[in-house]
């Protein structure tokens, strides 16, 4: 996703990521990782539930394409971090949003593994949006 | 088509200071809700 920011820019696409992590906590882990986004906190879930972000159950947290995702970043030598108080039921999700607010576009993760690659949201935007 | 208002959601930066998200972006937004910090 970071190699391709430069292809959302393109486009006049900005993108921010939101945590419901804690702002302090926020600031640990972009020392760490540098990501070249826009990082926001909603520790009280807020915009999660704006978005209808919803914890997931047990059964799509350990799903076999989540097993077989988390396997695959153990071999590629992914280190589990601690980042303290966390809750792996809680979904995520991708969202493309005009400027007036109107929901372009909508991804709700059904499982931990279920994240569009950044090609498709390209692809997505492309055809949605016209470049500025 | 849905509408969020992006103006009215209480996101705070890394020193836990508000942030109007309407100030992050001119056209579009991705915006990324993550699931966990890994």
């Amino acid at each position: 996703m970071q190699s391709l920011k430069g292809e959302f820019a393109r486009r006049g696409v900005a993108i921010a990521v939101v945590s419901f992590a804690e702002p302090a906590t926020l600031i640990h882990y972009q020392e760490q990782h540098r990501w070249p986004f826009t990082i926001l906190a909603d520790p009280d879930r807020v915009a999660y539930g704006a978005f209808a972000l919803r914890r997931l159950s047990w059964l799509r947290v350990f799903s076999p394409a989540t097993l077989k995702l988390y396997w695959k970043l153990l071999r590629e030598g992914m280190k589990r971090e601690d980042y303290g108080k966390d809750d792996i039921y809680q979904s995520g999700g991708d969202f493309l949003l005009d400027s007036e607010g109107n929901l372009l576009f909508a991804h709700r993760s059904q499982d931990p593994a279920d994240r569009p690659p950044g090609a498709k949201l390209l692809e997505a935007i492309d055809s949605l949006v016209r470049a500025p | 088509m849905e509408k969020i208002a992006v103006d009215q959601l209480p996101l705070l930066d890394l020193h836990g200071k508000p942030v109007n998200l309407r100030d992050h972006f001119d056209h579009y937004l991705l915006l990324i809700f993550l699931r966990h910090l890994a």
